[in-house]
């Protein structure tokens, strides 16, 4: 499987994403589509809370998914960029006290390969309510989200000299766009690329349509 | 697609480079160009909403390789998903006997009772009784077809494709661009073509009925070859004025007297 580049015609899709932006993803999930289908099933049970352990069924799907998907990346990702790159997963929406607290997109990075460089470079200040769990007029904007980030410079030394930001689900961007402020104010001129299993896809686009606050 | 290329070319320029994209034949100002100049023709053909999959790319159908000349490229409308239920194809004669079209709804209505997706090419006669069954079962059906999206053949099948397209799942492998400045009589190479396909994308294809030199022999032929099941009606054994069904018995397609004959030759869910 081959990452597909976010280019000019799809990055319409997800607003928050900058004509500059460099992203790629595996797979297309679809919206308002519950768990139909081989890769929205693969992302419910990627996002299975872990509150929810015992209170319901199917936690072993979660690891198996994880398990996949750093399989799916291994088999996808340059292995020479890998040699260099620092894998930053972007931080989940509960902050580590939490009982909600998952650092999926951390153990998906690490189980990519052995030995590489894998940072939690940006936490999570305080918890919120998860993107894809909040109503479309209650997501956080970007600057609500950077306001809620904070970079850890205990782990900043090296420098990165190429940086991947991985994330489940690109939807507007608006998470990979904080991050990519902060990592981009931090470590000047170092490449960037976004880094996804997939992207949502609205088989019908007037339906659930991501309305700015304005509206 | 490019003038002179065939899916047979096609496939065997994929096949000698294993790491090939489509795009990487031609520079990626005219991919661009070309892929600007699809989606604008399929606007104005009304197709405003459509995805395509690629070989390599996330969530193309494995199975599909298994086609002697696998497409590297397809459009699809509607509910992608469908096309990874467990699914059979219905295939036959354009023109078929009362009897034969019947026959088509009932396998049709056996398969949504047995939660497989119906699979069949939207043309008239047989496939156009297996859809409308299939939906009036309340089940799910695909469409293979053998034009591009956003255009029809059989006309009488418009709406049907329409309601398929935004409900169901239509599928096309027809090249775009290239479809719209072919000679008339070269676009019904498309339709055996998309045969093949529609046998990779099912676990079998079940034939109710089909004359001696009929298109639907084609996907007989592919199924056997892609390692996929034959089903041949029993009914088909007794027309006197065809020899293809036995041909293709020998060969390994099953014959039908009764619709258990089918689930028994299918793996167990």
């Amino acid at each position: 499987m081959s990452f597909t580049e976010v280019d000019d015609l799809i990055r319409v899709d997800h607003n928050a994403l900058e004509a500059g932006d460099n992203c790629l993803f595996l797979r297309e999930y679809k919206a308002n589509a519950g768990y139909e289908g081989e890769t929205n099933s693969l992302i419910w049970n990627l996002k299975k809370k872990p509150s929810e352990r015992t209170t319901k069924g199917g936690w072993h799907h979660k690891g198996r998914a994880i398990n996949q998907v750093s399989r799916e990346l291994a088999g996808a990702l340059n292995p020479e960029w890998l040699d260099h790159a620092t894998l930053v997963p972007i931080p989940g929406s509960k902050a580590v006290d939490h009982p909600d607290y998952d650092d999926r997109m951390e153990q998906i990075c690490r189980g990519i390969r052995p030995n590489l460089d894998v940072r939690g470079l940006v936490k999570q200040t305080s918890s919120t309510e998860a993107s894809h769990a909040a109503g479309d007029g209650n997501r956080a904007s970007v600057e609500e989200l950077l306001a809620n980030y904070q970079l850890d410079e205990t782990l900043t030394d090296p420098a990165p000299s190429g940086i991947g930001i991985f994330d489940d689900v690109l939807t507007v961007g608006r998470h990979f766009r904080a991050m990519h402020t902060i990592l981009s104010q931090r470590f000047p001129g170092v490449p960037i690329t976004g880094i996804f299993i997939a992207r949502t896809i609205h088989p019908n686009p007037f339906e659930d349509i991501d309305l700015p606050d304005w509206t | 697609m490019q003038q002179g290329a065939t899916f047979k070319t096609l496939a065997e320029k994929f096949a000698a480079d294993k790491t090939a994209l489509p795009s990487d034949f031609v520079s990626p100002t005219e991919a661009d160009e070309a892929a600007t100049s699809v989606i604008e023709k399929l606007h104005k053909s009304g197709v405003y909403q459509f995805g395509v999959r690629i070989n390599k790319a996330g969530d193309y159908p494995a199975k599909l390789r298994d086609a002697k000349h696998p497409v590297e490229l397809l459009y699809y409308q509607g509910t992608w998903e469908l096309s990874e239920m467990r699914g059979l194809a219905v295939v036959g004669s354009r023109k078929p006997s009362g009897e034969g079209a019947k026959r088509a709804g009932r396998l049709a209505r056996e398969l949504v009772a047995r939660g497989f997706s119906v699979v069949s090419g939207l043309a008239a006669g047989i496939d156009k009784a297996a859809h409308t069954a299939a939906l009036e079962a309340g089940g799910r059906t695909i469409a293979v077809i053998g034009t591009p999206l956003g255009e029809n053949y059989p006309k009488e099948n418009v709406d049907l494709q329409a309601h398929i397209a935004k409900e169901h799942l239509l599928v096309s492998q027809v090249p775009v661009l290239r479809y719209a400045v072919q000679p008339f009589q070269h676009k019904r190479y498309y339709f055996p073509e998309r045969n093949a396909t529609m046998s990779a994308l099912t676990e079998g294809t079940i034939i109710v009925e089909a004359g001696e030199t009929s298109g639907t022999l084609t996907q007989a032929r592919a199924a056997l070859y892609q390692g996929r099941k034959l089903f041949i009606l029993e009914s088909c054994f007794n027309n006197p004025a065809i020899t293809w069904p036995a041909r293709f018995e020998k060969e390994g397609a099953i014959r039908v007297r009764d619709p258990e004959d089918i689930w028994q030759a299918l793996r167990p869910e």
